[in-house]
């Protein structure tokens, strides 16, 4: 590493703490609303059902990068939102991420079969212990690992949020790039440190998935 | 039982709905619309300046994410004299437009031409400092002209949303436009050969000359004239007012030749007006 | 109050037909090379040869834990500065194949470890040539594992190309932007690409869907799924 680019060290570390930060938030936000969308998404009604199947669809066919543009500059024409970079790129990334995980919650909860169900009503249970007590803790199970990938998939997103003027590892990469005027090393150290810290994050993934196998 | 079940994703299903039609921010954000932007700073203590990332030497970020520049220093000084604790938001070329339209910015220091047609839905102050603009190719590149430069091989590379997009399709219609988010990428693009020219205002493109005038050099002719003035919304005189007063005791203080100066590295060139 | 006005978009249509087949003609060049790369990847990932698994695996591994963001940087700002010069819809292209393919290399490498050693063995016994084996036993089981992934992926594909408009290419993404500048109309131009987007991938969406249909409706007795 030539020393000009090292001198911006504490740069490329700021980005990564702005990167893990935004991303850990918008996977917090986008399981909560994601949670609420995958049990929508297997209610006993055709109409909810549809309306989660709509937003699960559209959220994960229009592409991030058009979401940040839509939620910055066209929600803040539309609805005269004072949107900061910061609040766009969170409620893009959320929206995609929540469409993602309702689609984990519904295949975790789904793992769970009827009988089980059924089992624990005819006991006397009521349907949220039921929820509580017997379908959430199998479901958590069958929904960690794919949750650390849609984690890592958020993360790789949130780089888009550099286009809209946020600060995160991408934008904080450009901007050295554009004080020292050298392109491939700055670009190659961004790469190999989403590499590092999605790779890390894939083995926790990993470790997770083989010790909650050894439970079941 | 079931209907317990019910409830439960019922109050869900509501939830979901009530939040969703009760974020109706619009009324009340309309309502502020009808205060002046000077009352309304004054209150607040805060003047948020909307400037552009990634166009040295007017304005640009420091690797920490900082905007530093010319028209930074500028910004600065007006809100130093209004008493008033600055607040950058980074935009880029077009949000400059968005930023004053949904108010999400008092102000604009950001190398902002005044032109009519930004003028239908934003103001502008007198201008601090005249452009040009001027076509930059590597030393060793065959064109020679602009003429030579109108034709469907070459590529000519600028930042999405300014006056480049009209300037170089009057002057050379026939070439590809490579449009890029900011101008330290349509620069990067032409150094490193992705693109054969690069539309740059006149000035940047002194300052770009006078560090690596070794590697670059200008095809002849000066193809605007444009008059880089503070943005502001449309529709609010008293806000005006300040603003153009401001402006006017800056270019006669002396202190706009000194930030010039500081940032370009040479003396402001005196503009040739042909009227 | 603001109006909603896709009338405003109205002189901005030209160029959009345009842009609409840039997006296409990006994505389904991806697509097919992406595929070919992950066939290319599958069998080195379940080679005998160890230092070609370990290749198969790094690639994988690496492609898919950079963003596509940062490897359309690396390859067309990047490298056009040590010298390769690679132009805006190359350089996606190359970008878009590499990161799908990292993903075709583990949806094929799943399909092909998922059927059984005894399979190949049996089918030679029987005297079948390679290609045979891999027409009538291999591939017809392969792909009944792989058509849902394999449909995903394609989503994520024509989702990734509108990455290309960072670079100045002139699809879907950039007439979204560019209309939206000119016309300050952005929440219609947002929502005009995001139908236009939604279409891409539901058409997609249902061709998996509809494949799914037809291979259950000739799916042989035991079949899972």
């Amino acid at each position: 590493m030539s020393s000009q680019v090292a001198a911006y060290w504490y740069v490329f570390l700021k980005g990564v703490g702005i990167t893990l930060w935004i991303s850990w938030l918008a996977l917090i936000l986008g399981g909560a609303v994601g949670l609420v969308i995958g049990l929508l998404r297997i209610a006993p009604w055709a109409a909810v059902r549809w309306a989660a199947i709509v937003y699960i669809e559209v959220f994960r066919s229009v592409p991030p990068l058009v979401l940040f543009f839509g939620c910055f500059y066209g929600l803040s024409y539309a609805m005269k939102l004072d949107l900061s970079p910061f609040s766009a790129a969170t409620i893009a990334l959320t929206l995609t991420a929540s469409a993602l995980m309702a689609e984990v919650v519904r295949a975790g909860i789904e793992s769970v079969t009827r009988g089980q169900w059924e089992a624990a009503l005819s006991q006397g249970m009521t349907y949220p212990q039921v929820f509580r007590y017997v379908v959430w803790p199998q479901a958590i199970r069958v929904m960690l690992p794919p949750s650390v990938g849609v984690y890592i998939s958020t993360l790789k997103d949130s780089s888009l949020a550099s286009i809209i003027g946020y600060v995160e590892l991408t934008k904080s990469g450009l901007l050295v790039r554009e004080s020292t005027g050298i392109s491939f090393e700055v670009l190659l150290i961004i790469a190999i440190l989403y590499f590092v810290i999605n790779y890390s994050i894939s083995l926790v993934g990993a470790a997770l998935e083989r010790r909650f196998k050894y439970v079941h | 039982m079931k209907t317990m079940r019910r409830s439960v994703l019922g109050a869900l299903a509501f939830g979901v709905l009530s939040a969703s039609l009760g974020w109706s921010p619009a009324a009340e954000a309309q309502q502020q619309q009808q205060q002046s932007v000077l009352s309304e700073v004054l209150k607040r203590g805060v003047l948020r300046i909307a400037t552009i990332g990634g166009n040295p030497p007017y304005s640009s970020l420091d690797p920490s994410g900082k905007p530093v520049g010319y028209d930074i220093d500028i910004a600065n000084l007006l809100a130093e004299q209004l008493k008033l604790k600055p607040e950058f938001i980074v935009v880029d070329v077009p949000g400059r437009i968005t930023a004053l339209q949904t108010r999400r910015a008092d102000v604009t220091f950001a190398n902002f031409t005044a032109n009519v047609e930004r003028s239908k839905v934003i103001a502008f102050t007198d201008p601090y400092v005249v452009v040009g603009s001027i076509y930059m190719v590597k030393k060793d590149s065959p064109i020679q002209t602009v003429e030579q430069l109108n034709d469907p091989k070459y590529k000519i590379g600028f930042a999405r949303g300014g006056t480049a997009e009209g300037i170089s399709a009057l002057t050379a219609p026939k070439s590809q436009k490579v449009r890029f988010d900011t101008v330290g990428d349509a620069y990067l693009a032409m150094q490193s050969g992705q693109v054969d020219s690069q539309l740059q205002d006149s000035l940047q493109n002194a300052s770009y000359m006078a560090k690596d005038g070794d590697k670059y050099r200008n095809l002849p002719g000066n193809w605007s004239y444009e008059e880089i003035s503070i943005g502001l919304p449309a529709g609010d005189f008293d806000w005006w007012r300040v603003l153009n007063i401001f402006v006017k005791n800056f270019n006669a203080s002396g202190e706009n030749a000194r930030l010039f100066k500081k940032w370009f590295g040479y003396e402001m060139p005196a503009v040739q007006q042909k009227y | 109050m603001y109006e909603f006005a896709l009338a405003g978009l109205l002189p901005y249509t030209g160029p959009l037909p345009r842009a609409i087949v840039l997006t296409l003609w990006l994505s389904t060049l991806s697509i097919l090379l992406s595929v070919a790369v992950g066939v290319l990847g599958a069998l080195c990932r379940t080679s005998t040869s160890l230092v070609l698994r370990w290749i198969g695996g790094a690639y994988v591994e690496v492609l898919r834990n950079i963003p596509l963001l940062v490897v359309i940087y690396l390859i067309f700002f990047g490298l056009a500065q040590v010298g390769l010069r690679v132009d805006g819809f190359n350089s996606a292209l190359i970008a878009l194949t590499l990161n799908a393919g990292a993903y075709m290399t583990e949806i094929f490498r799943g399909g092909l470890i998922a059927i059984p050693r005894g399979q190949y063995e049996a089918a030679r016994s029987q005297g079948m040539t390679a290609f045979q084996l891999y027409r009538y036993v291999v591939f017809p089981q392969v792909f009944r594992i792989i058509y849902a992934p394999l449909g995903n992926l394609m989503i994520g594909i024509v989702i990734g190309s509108s990455l290309a408009s960072v670079i100045g290419v002139e699809e879907v993404t950039t007439w979204m932007r560019r209309a939206g500048d000119e016309t300050f109309r952005y929440m219609e131009s947002f929502l005009a690409v995001g139908v236009i987007y939604v279409v891409l991938a539901q058409t997609i969406n249902i061709g998996r869907i509809v494949t799914g249909r037809w291979l259950l409706s000739r799916a042989p007795i035991g079949h899972r799924r």
